[in-house]
């Protein structure tokens, strides 16, 4: 427990990321069907939040909506206090697929969010690109194109790119969705790992519940469409967090309990 | 015992490598026989040989004369075609306005014969090269935008969502990311316009030129000079062949990243 990097749950106190009776529907018609409905969710100050549900329940909604690329027709999304009304450039967005640029390096691409909104970049931000490379063990690919990594490295490309602006916020929707299953083990130990050096405030959206209960703090449970809020579950196993987690009782348990929220058209809590 | 394998596997390389050439000259060779021994009047169908004499009992100097002409007006044609469908193809992904109302009007201009406008725009600009260019223009214009604009339409989302979360400046998205990512499909456009310009050239000439590739086949045949016309029409094929290819170097040589990945 004494690893846990959370002591700014105690020290901040307040909701970072906040959502308050969050609704959205695309089609603005009034019978429409809503995408999403009534989620009060908060995140605090470096917490590893995690969504998971059915496909098609609105996860990635929520995500957009924490970026300020999708405003809620209903209800209100607010970081540090202020309301999103726009896109918001304190976020790093992972995807689910890399997205890496095919005619960029390793390096130029993980530059590509500061030549891409200031339009030059500076020694210093260079520097900063290698660091985090190295950070993420991808040094001796920087001067490569993507087309030459494999899947899990162009994916820690992509967490890199995310990181260069230093955000607060890091958004990842089912960013290890499109990676085989040992590749994305490693790569999720790898993610603590890297969170665990440069704390952020993380909303991870995937449909592995295993994945969910290994990496968060706590897990978000969205039932079907409309997606509603089923379950917040704190996710009380130690950190780190290692291949031991994964085998111990608890594990299993808090599975489980989300396998069966699930699996079975529970009514909202 | 052990050279035989790698030579049998070398030989087979080789057949498969000149394969189209091999095919190719297969052909000019039944063309030979056929028109030898059927007895065929070089007037309706001339023998490779005979084609090859004419080509040579022309003067070199007036091989690239006409060449030249052509040449001139093909190429310009063609820049004055990626100088339009450029601009326009950004603004038509740009706005949706611009594309509800543009794109009716390029399908109207695609659709109508170009032939039968050439005497108009001749009569309109005269018998010099603008009147030449723009008919090579209207043919080749076409695909460039549509290639363009559906390549910049198939930019990834998520690029867009990152830009826009960037809060970059509309110009840097398409100059950074949906440009570079057309850039297949931009080169697609290009290699068929590059061969729809000569096309257009010797249309053009047809209707009005007194030189030039297709006004030299046009003025050979009025003469009944058919194996020279002929010879007119090969040289006409080489030279189109040539600037599809280099449309590909180009490709090679710029963008390397946006050729399909070889298995």
């Amino acid at each position: 427990m004494e690893n846990k990097p959370l002591e700014s749950e105690s020290s901040t106190g307040a909701a970072y990321v906040s959502m308050k009776g969050v609704g959205h529907k695309y089609d603005p018609r009034p019978d429409a069907a809503m995408a999403v409905q009534d989620i009060d969710l908060d995140i605090h100050r470096h917490e590893f939040v995690s969504v998971v549900g059915p496909s098609g329940c609105g996860k990635s909604t929520l995500l957009r909506m924490v970026a300020g690329l999708l405003i809620p027709s209903h209800g209100e999304v607010s970081v540090f206090n202020r309301p999103v009304t726009e896109p918001r450039d304190d976020v790093g967005i992972v995807f689910q697929k890399a997205n890496l640029l095919p005619w960029l390096t390793v390096r130029k691409n993980v530059l590509f969010p500061l030549k891409h909104k200031y339009g030059s970049y500076s020694a210093s931000d260079e520097k900063r690109a290698n660091e985090l490379l190295e950070m993420a063990g991808l040094t001796q690919f920087a001067d490569k194109m993507p087309e030459e990594l494999s899947g899990g490295m162009q994916q820690r490309v992509g967490i890199v790119r995310a990181l260069l602006l230093n955000p607060d916020i890091l958004l990842m929707d089912e960013p290890f969705s499109a990676l085989d299953a040992l590749t994305r083990e490693q790569i999720g130990f790898d993610l603590l790992d890297i969170w665990k050096a440069q704390p952020k405030t993380v909303l991870f959206i995937t449909h592995s519940i295993s994945e969910a209960v290994l990496l968060s703090d706590r897990i978000l449970v969205m039932s079907k469409r409309p997606g509603t809020v089923l379950d917040l579950i704190e996710v009380d196993l130690p950190r780190p967090r290692s291949q031991q987690t994964i085998n111990s009782a608890r594990f299993a348990e808090l599975t489980d309990l989300i396998r069966g929220y699930i699996y079975e058209p529970n009514t909202p809590t | 015992m052990n050279q035989t394998l790698p030579l049998k596997s070398w030989l087979k390389y080789q057949v498969n490598r000149f394969a189209p050439a091999l095919f190719f000259i297969g052909l000019v060779i039944l063309w030979e026989i056929i028109c030898v021994v059927g007895k065929v009047p070089n007037y309706i169908l001339p023998s490779p040989s005979a084609i090859v004499t004419a080509f040579f009992n022309v003067e070199f100097s007036r091989w690239m004369t006409h060449l030249w002409a052509t040449l001139r007006v093909a190429l310009m044609g063609f820049a004055l075609s990626i100088a339009i469908a450029l601009p326009l193809s950004i603004g038509m992904m740009r706005s949706e306005l611009m594309n509800r109302i543009l794109y009716p009007a390029l399908i109207v201009i695609q659709s109508t014969p170009v032939v039968a406008v050439a005497p108009l725009i001749i009569v309109l600009l005269g018998t010099d090269d603008p009147s030449r260019v723009l008919i090579t223009c209207l043919i080749t214009f076409f695909p460039l935008v549509v290639s363009t604009t559906t390549g910049m339409l198939e930019t990834p989302p998520e690029m867009i969502e990152l830009s826009q979360s960037l809060r970059a400046p509309r110009y840097r998205e398409t100059w950074q990311i949906r440009i570079p990512y057309a850039i297949p499909h931009i080169f697609s456009g290009l290699r068929v316009s590059i061969t729809l310009a000569i096309i257009g050239a010797v249309v053009a000439e047809f209707v009005a030129a007194e030189e030039g590739l297709g006004y030299f086949i046009q003025f050979s045949t009025s003469f009944f000079k058919i194996p020279q016309a002929f010879a007119g029409l090969i040289f006409l094929s080489i030279i189109s062949l040539l600037l599809f290819k280099s449309v590909q170097w180009i490709q090679m040589w710029l963008f390397p990243w946006s050729l399909p990945k070889k298995k």
